[in-house]
């Protein structure tokens, strides 16, 4: 036995063997394998001799004893041991990846995606993950595209490598942690252990790649660095970091026709997220007290979600903005004015669009219910044989009141409609909203 | 949403496999080793490209009487190896500036990682290697590459092939010594891999050791 298991070796925890059928990955800590037990499958991971130390098999033991999170990590089940007494690992939920694409290979451009739903889904269910790591007091350490997978056709997500995942008490700076890019500045500059405040940089790193592609540190300072090596990513992301939009220090920015993915997306972002990223990666960039938390971004991602709407010229996904109402833009794919806003319903200040497609989650309309965000609370219906009319229907169990135009109160349960009409004011159980109609802007 | 189309400005890793194709590497299999481990390191490439933005493109050079490239630019994708074949003497030192003048005149103006370069050779220099390596380490992309030397069976002089490591990844590589056929694999692929890993990441520190070899595989293969 070695640090490579071959096909049809058996490894055992204290319960059960094992049976190693192929090799599925490698790295630098040892190799991934397919195994079964039982009639089921698992992953193993199996530490090369150099990687299976104490500390990682104490490490793997405290988090099998944790247990997962939530469903969307895939966590260490139980540890395992072969014939040899330099090596052990681990066994694992086996991923899906039929249905779930690594985001580094999204990000090489295997996969695109059409409509940005599933895409801010994922993000929102990327920061809760996180979320439920930092709140049993664990900090991940090595948030990257490499360990993050995602089905774009849901928008559900899994956290996976998380023998990465630590108590968040790190002092020592002994051990390099992090994939380049990700990290926090002073994670680079060798100052901080990794911790749940450094975890937070690396989310909103990931949060704005998936939705500007661009590296939010990657402007015309990275376009000019010829080889890039250490030194030259110490100073990048590390000593001298600078948004590519930064409000002020304009020296980053995209590169035009070169390295400026991010700008087509940057421009129909609505302000308010915006201006989050900026706070990310100005702010947020060097004090590590002042970064954006999981519950704020998943607050915001869902209110840009709401804030989808369609270019009715040609039907391209764009988003509302309540700053820029009076300064049409131009659709950046047909390249014509936006001048036809769909209807709308206001809660207290949020904007919610009501397209003919429109779902709507409790967690969209209601801040109480951040979490809240998987199961349908009401959707747009359009009147079967009457298109001109919409209404919306109520998918909850909360009993929704409103005033007719001819001043009859009447209560809508589960599977009722209200139909649309400018003005309408709708009671939903706790919290109460405003409907405006569609309108054509001169 | 928009085309991401070329905006992306990603920089490619250069991987450069410098292979000693004289007379001596015909005995023993060492040549025949030599093509199939580089055949069986390119799915494993192909991997880490697979992970990375940008793409890896491999050239290849051999070195006998005379140098000579027998692949260019090619991205790992596409790339497929042709079996080798030898003659002649050993002139490392054109190899080397064969690859001197290539980085000179090529890469100007290119973006990239640190380039990786990995030299393959089984005995002793029959030119002037020492003028050819300044060349290549005189020039930009030489300066910056992560080299790493293989010596192929123990005829091997390893100054030449420390030289040829010089300082590069903090001078801490030292040239890894195949003795038998899987030992050869095996350092091809660590090579190829662990070495294109760390020019992407170089934050994460360390080039990770090769791998041990199994001993049971040593079994029916030829030894040098």
């Amino acid at each position: 036995m070695s640090d490579s298991l071959s096909k049809g070796t058996w490894v055992a925890s204290n319960e059960r063997r094992y049976k190693v059928l192929e090799e599925i990955g490698s790295g630098g800590q040892g190799n991934v394998y397919l195994v079964e037990s039982e009639g089921m499958k698992y992953a193993l991971k199996w530490y090369n001799k150099t990687s299976s130390t104490v500390e990682q098999y104490r490490g793997i033991e405290l988090l099998v004893d944790k247990g997962a999170p939530s469903e969307k990590f895939i966590w260490p089940l139980v540890i395992v041991e072969g014939e040899s007494k330099d090596n052990f690992g681990y066994v694992m939920p086996l991923i899906d990846t039929k249905r779930y694409t690594k985001l580094t290979h999204y990000f090489g451009g295997e996969i695109k995606v059409k409509r940005y739903e599933y895409l801010i889904d994922a993000c929102i269910k990327i920061a809760h993950g996180y979320n439920e790591l930092h709140l049993s007091g664990l900090c991940y350490r090595d948030i990257s595209f490499g360990n993050l997978f995602v089905d774009f056709s849901t928008g559900d997500i899994l956290i996976c490598d998380n023998d990465n995942v630590t108590i968040d008490n790190l002092i020592g700076t002994d051990q390099i942690w992090g994939t380049q890019g990700f990290m926090a500045p002073e994670v680079v500059r060798g100052e901080k252990a990794p911790s749940t405040q450094t975890d937070l940089f690396s989310l909103s790193v990931v949060l704005f790649r998936m939705l500007h592609l661009q590296h939010p540190l990657q402007g015309k300072r990275e376009y000019e660095i010829e080889i890039v090596d250490y030194d030259a990513l110490v100073d990048l992301y590390g000593k001298n970091p600078v948004f590519i939009y930064d409000p002020i220090d304009e020296t980053n920015r995209p590169v035009k026709g070169k390295k400026d993915i991010a700008d087509g997306y940057w421009q129909i972002m609505p302000s308010f997220i915006k201006e989050r990223f900026t706070e990310a990666f100005t702010v947020g960039l060097n004090d590590p007290n002042h970064r954006v938390r999981e519950s704020i971004w998943i607050r915001d991602l869902l209110m840009l979600k709401a804030s989808l709407m369609y270019c009715y010229q040609c039907g391209a996904q764009l988003f509302y903005d309540r700053h820029r109402l009076n300064r049409q833009d131009n659709c950046p794919h047909c390249n014509t004015k936006v001048s036809v806003l769909p209807p709308r319903l206001r809660i207290n200040d949020r904007i919610v669009m009501l397209n003919h497609d429109t779902v709507l989650s409790a967690a969209e309309v209601d801040d109480t219910r951040l979490m809240d965000y998987e199961a349908p609370y009401m959707k747009v219906e359009i009147h079967p044989r009457h298109p001109e009319i919409w209404g919306i229907k109520n998918l909850s169990d909360d009993v929704w009141r409103y005033t007719t135009k001819d001043g009859t109160e009447k209560e809508v349960v589960k599977d009722g409609v209200i139909p649309m009409r400018e003005g309408q004011e709708i009671v939903f159980g706790r919290f109460e909203g405003q409907i405006r109609m569609g309108v054509k802007l001169k | 949403m928009m085309d991401r189309e070329s905006r992306m400005g990603n920089r490619d890793l250069h991987l450069f496999f410098l292979i000693d194709a004289s007379d001596s590497m015909s005995y023993g299999g060492k040549i025949e080793t030599l093509n199939n481990a580089i055949r069986e390191s390119i799915p494993h490439i192909r991997e880490i490209a697979r992970d990375a933005e940008g793409s890896i493109k491999v050239h290849a050079l051999t070195f006998s009487t005379g140098a000579r490239w027998v692949q260019k630019n090619v991205d790992i994708r596409d790339f497929t190896w042709e079996n080798m074949t030898t003659k002649g003497v050993t002139d490392m030192g054109r190899g080397f500036e064969l690859l001197a003048e290539k980085l000179e005149n090529d890469f100007q103006g290119e973006r990239g990682y640190q380039p990786v370069m990995i030299l393959l050779s089984d005995g002793l220099p029959t030119d002037d290697y020492e003028a050819g390596l300044k060349k290549l380490k005189n020039t930009k992309w030489g300066a910056k590459a992560i080299r790493i030397s293989i010596a192929i069976g123990s005829e091997t002089d390893l100054d030449v092939l420390q030289a040829f490591i010089g300082d590069s990844f903090r001078g801490e590589l030292k040239p890894l010594k195949a003795k038998n056929a899987s030992e050869l694999k095996n350092y091809i692929r660590w090579a190829s891999t662990a070495a294109s890993t760390a020019s992407i990441n170089p934050l994460k520190g360390m080039l990770p050791p090769p791998p041990a070899v199994t001993p049971e595989s040593d079994v029916d293969e030829i030894d040098w």
